[in-house]
């Protein structure tokens, strides 16, 4: 029952919202359950938030009590998930609801920002090891990224009408054909699994093979 | 039926019919030929460089919800993980799981308990094994990048639906020195795992992964029904490209309907 419950779930609600895609002129209540099983997908995920959270918890108090060099951080994750918590829930125009402003707008957002930034750098790093010309595909890959940088690069574009036009053929016709065959494998691909998942022949996510 | 899905319902229902048509021949014992995949092959080589240097591996399986549309990418994500976390209980190699998505943290850790039970393994699952690190998109690679550079991790396996930390990810755990295998169906991020890591799965061999390790005959089946797909896919395209070229656009209005 442990397994048999959840794939008869699984296989109504798939072969529901399959039918709802391509039948829902015939029957029009159907997308009105479709969206209702949707919206049970969302609520079931919320659920999972808390199992998450209370896994957040349970590791960094092992930290803790284990006495780790780094258990201070565990102290600082602490401070967040509480101080998120009490004032996110406060009134609108009450202090802890500007301290929750404060946090998220003053913190939470620039130190995101701050990761996204840095990216730049990882960029960099794995191009000098991607862009050595070690043999001939690691060759193709310098000479077209190099093209299609110099084809962006306003400087280039006012030496020659080359740099541009060659930039537009990559990105145009080599990468467009690229990336439609990858999605038209990865597509198929998703469609199979899809269907092994729902009719219950693909039982791994259960954890079993 | 909805206008213009007309077209698709078909090749949806001759493709499912070639998928199980496999499937009843694999169950025969006729199964096809499966190409070596070197991003899988080396899965094994990951585990037992790990093991040797007595390190952790990291395993993250992708960053977005399993309700959402890169659903597919996460399972063949978690299915890899099920032998990754076979292969690591097998050979007593410390394993480290990073979630980014709430609802895929309690299905990777029933996946994680139940291979090490399979295993015989059970009393080695600690909760440290499969640890939710963070939904937001930038606090999850900082807490994966500080896993990889405290633990020093020998080596890395990303499988599973990306967005933009999958360069951080790579990036740092090339920098770690951990050997990298990265797998994803996303185009975008592609190109960003072929640049740093040492193996990369590209678009439909992650979904090949779960059939190429288990040797499922009736997964290898279903490569087989995908093949034929593919064949179809080009088929249409050259001959649309051949008909549009000569002014017809029989193929293009038939598409879609």
């Amino acid at each position: 029952m442990r397994k048999e419950v959840p794939i008869a779930i699984g296989f109504i609600a798939g072969a529901l919202i399959l039918f709802e895609y391509f039948f829902k002129d015939m029957a029009p209540g159907v997308s009105v359950i479709a969206t209702k099983a949707q919206n049970w997908g969302s609520i079931i995920s919320a659920f999972a938030m808390g199992l998450a959270a209370a896994n957040l918890i349970v590791i960094h108090g092992r930290r803790i009590r284990s006495k780790h060099p780094d258990a201070w951080m565990s102290w600082v994750m602490y401070a967040g998930i509480l101080s998120m918590v009490v004032t996110g829930f406060a009134a609108k125009g009450t202090l802890l609801s500007d301290i929750y402003t404060f946090l998220f707008d003053g913190l939470y957002l620039p130190l995101g920002t701050a990761m996204f930034s840095i990216m730049i750098f990882f960029i960099a790093s794995a191009a000098r090891r991607a862009f050595r010309a070690r043999n001939v595909d690691a060759m193709f890959l310098l000479v077209s990224g190099l093209l299609v940088m110099l084809g962006n690069a306003p400087l280039m574009t006012m030496v020659s009408p080359f740099f541009p036009r060659a930039s537009s053929w990559f990105m145009s016709y080599a990468n467009v054909a690229g990336n439609r065959a990858i999605m038209i494998g990865a597509a198929l691909g998703m469609v199979l699994t899809g269907f092994r998942v729902i009719v219950g022949i693909d039982r791994s996510y259960f954890g079993g093979e | 039926m909805v206008a213009g899905k007309q077209t698709t319902f078909l090749f949806f229902v001759l493709f499912l019919a070639t998928a199980i048509y496999y499937m009843r021949q694999a169950k025969t014992g006729k199964t096809p030929f499966v190409r070596r995949i070197p991003g899988l092959d080396a899965i094994e080589e990951a585990v037992g460089r790990a093991t040797e240097l007595g390190r952790p591996v990291f395993y993250v399986p992708g960053r977005t919800e399993i309700n959402t549309a890169g659903a597919a990418q996460n399972i063949a994500g978690l299915e890899i993980l099920g032998h990754v976390a076979k292969m690591t209980a097998r050979y007593d190699t410390e394993l480290r799981v990073g979630i980014a998505a709430a609802n895929v943290y309690p299905v990777a850790e029933a996946i994680v308990q139940q291979s090490y039970l399979e295993e015989g393994k059970a009393d080695r699952v600690k909760p440290e094994m499969v640890q939710f690190l963070s939904a937001e998109q930038f606090a999850f690679a900082a807490a994966c990048l500080s896993i990889m550079n405290t633990e020093k991790v020998a080596s890395v396996v990303f499988i599973g639906e990306f967005q933009a930390e999958s360069m951080m990810l790579a990036e740092g755990a090339a920098q770690v020195g951990a050997v990298t295998i990265a797998g994803t169906a996303r185009t975008a991020q592609i190109p960003f795992f072929v640049a740093a890591c040492d193996y990369t799965l590209i678009g439909e061999e992650i979904f090949a992964g779960g059939a190429y390790l288990s040797r499922d005959p009736i997964k290898i089946g279903n490569l087989a029904a995908q093949d034929w797909g593919k064949l179809a896919a080009m088929v249409i395209i050259i001959l649309g490209s051949i008909m549009a070229t000569f002014g017809s656009t029989a193929m293009v209005d038939w598409l879609k309907k």
